[in-house]
């Protein structure tokens, strides 16, 4: 539907327009601020998503993207490792670590488990979980999946592998959020948190 | 509450077109393709955000235009009056509007306006496949239990799930029973729900569908429904899928659970889809409607609009005459009856005494840019 004047501008287009949630239009605006830019900047940016492609890696211990091969977070002596937060991906890190009230370690299982899209419980980082949790004898696992059907199988299936082994197991809570007026909470979140309701505590939420 | 003033714009065969509407019984007769049963489909749409006729909104726009919008006016005595909008656009999909407000959801509007059709497509509950049959009954739950469609979703998922991996399995060579083991313990609860949900349902609809057949059909004849399910005198269900693998295996699917449920229909001991007469299905599918309309009046408090689309198709006479007899008693409120025939519906309507409005459809061109 575009003609364009360029086959460079045409061939930049098509490789922004490739990214998730980018289309056309949106391509073309970015590729002609870009245009726009010193070529210093330019430059910068392109280098950056090289760099990134080329020298970042998969921490050996957790599977989170790091400079180094064991990850920041690993290393770091402050944090507790015998309590294990078990995420999907990378974002579940952030996620967890933007709310500042979590001082243990990750694990990250690269997906999780969805026959339909070819996902099995060999194509996610769990041998390497039960090997670490053997390590922390009277630990914690918690596991922080998504709560959708697929995250239920995984934890369920999680849950199963984890059993004999000497280690706490618990997920996170799910309930209503938090400022909410209750009418506008949807009614299986409501439903549930009246079924696990918890003893009152000040301060609790 | 009723729907007291209906406004169509580019929806199917009408550029736009408006009627106010009787609170009792309205009558529309015209010939073929005046847009009797289009009218019908657009007070659906009110209801349900969608076509009784159609699966794709898209095909509802009338020809050369590139939207379409159905406004409806509900009053009542002692509630405030409430107008709806439904709109679909090319490429821009469907709102429904209440007074105004665009519902974030179009399930949260589902429910505020019941109806009720009886039209000659129903043939699909009998000639169609079972999902049909279940699609009828879980309609008619999940119009009391908003806990039940989360339930059929969660399951459904899991269905999906489980027969994929029977297919990994498969072609891996590799078969990982703990993995299924985690898919049907989590199936269970689901299908327990679903069943008892289903069985508790067909307890309170079998007897009034046996009742609205009597008062229909006006004769001996003996209806049954029979529910059959695998579920049906097994208490354990985790039991049911485990016993089911080996045969899953080769089939490649759950061939288990209530998403194999399926409804039988008899009149007097024979099947009704083989070997009964036409009018007999009509008068079955009829008396099912008619059920599933004090059902939902029961259940909900709410008295659904009627909509009756082709009413003499299949049934002689007396039975048309004894079904306008019915429905225009209590608890039976507003309805919409379309017929090709001028004074049929209101001759049979007189010997009630209830009141009605006519309103006469002409034919019209479909497409304009062909008459210029």
């Amino acid at each position: 539907m575009n003609t364009f004047s360029s086959k460079l501008l045409e061939a930049a287009v098509n490789e922004f327009s490739a990214l998730p949630g980018v289309g056309k239009k949106t391509a073309l605006r970015l590729v002609l601020h870009l245009l726009k830019q010193d070529s210093s900047k330019v430059s910068a940016f392109s280098e950056s998503i090289l760099r990134l492609k080329n020298d970042s890696k998969i921490c050996k211990v957790c599977y989170n993207l790091s400079d180094y091969d064991v990850c920041e977070i690993c290393t770091n002596p402050h944090r507790q490792s015998d309590l294990i937060c078990v995420v999907e991906d990378i974002r579940g890190v952030m996620a967890i670590e933007n709310t500042q009230q979590f001082r243990g370690k990750f694990h990250i299982l690269g997906g999780r488990i969805s026959p339909m899209e070819g996902i099995g419980p060999s194509d996610l980082n769990i041998d390497s979980l039960l090997e670490r949790v053997q390590s922390i004898p009277g630990g914690e696992v918690i596991l922080a999946l998504s709560p959708t059907t697929e995250g239920e199988t995984t934890n369920f299936y999680l849950f199963k592998k984890l059993n004999g082994i000497n280690v706490t197991v618990t997920t996170i809570a799910r309930g209503v959020s938090f400022g909410d007026e209750l009418e506008y909470a949807d009614e299986i979140t409501l439903g549930r948190s009246i079924l696990n309701r918890i003893p009152y505590k000040v301060g609790n939420s | 509450m009723y729907l007291s003033k209906i406004s169509l714009t580019g929806f199917k065969n009408y550029d736009s077109g408006e009627f106010e509407l009787s609170e009792g019984i309205n009558i529309f007769y015209g010939p073929n393709g005046a847009g009797k049963t289009n009218l019908l489909d657009a007070v659906h749409y009110l209801s349900t955000c969608k076509s009784f006729l159609v699966s794709s909104d898209i095909l509802n726009i009338k020809n050369g235009t590139d939207f379409f919008l159905v406004e409806g006016w509900l009053s009542s005595e002692n509630e405030e009056n409430v107008h709806l909008q439904c709109a679909v656009k090319k490429g821009q999909g469907k709102i429904i509007r209440k007074n105004k407000k665009e519902y974030e959801k179009l399930s949260d509007h589902i429910g505020f306006m019941p109806v009720v059709v009886m039209a000659p497509n129903d043939q699909e509950l009998l000639f169609g496949g079972s999902a049909e049959r279940r699609k009828f009954i879980d309609s008619l739950i999940s119009s009391y239990d908003r806990l039940y469609l989360d339930h059929l979703i969660a399951y459904s998922r899991l269905i999906e799930q489980r027969n994929a991996f029977l297919k990994q399995c498969k072609e891996s060579g590799v078969f990982r029973g703990d993995l299924l083991d985690i898919y049907d313990m989590q199936l269970v609860p689901h299908a327990d729900y679903i069943h008892e949900a289903r069985e508790n349902l067909a307890k309170e609809i079998f007897p009034l569908f046996y009742e609205m057949y009597a008062h229909l059909s006006q004769t001996d004849e003996m209806p049954a429904i029979v529910q059959k399910s695998d579920m049906t005198g097994n208490s354990d269900t985790m039991e049911l899928y485990i016993n089911a693998r080996e045969k899953d295996k080769v089939l490649l699917y759950t061939s288990v659970g209530p998403h194999k449920d399926d409804f039988e229909f008899y009149l007097s001991g024979r099947p009704v889809k083989s070997s009964t007469s036409q009018g007999q299905q009509k008068t079955f599918l009829s008396a099912l409607k008619l059920a599933r309309f004090i059902f939902i009046k029961n259940k909900t408090g709410k008295t659904p609009l009627l909509l009756l689309d082709d009413i003499f198709d299949k049934l002689d006479e007396n039975r048309v005459q004894n079904l306008i007899s019915i429905v225009s008693q209590k608890p039976f409120g507003q309805v919409l009856i379309t017929d090709t025939g001028k004074n049929r519906v209101s001759r049979l309507i007189k010997n009630t005494d209830r009141s009605f409005v006519e309103f006469e459809l002409q034919y019209q061109t479909r497409n304009h840019e062909q008459s210029v």
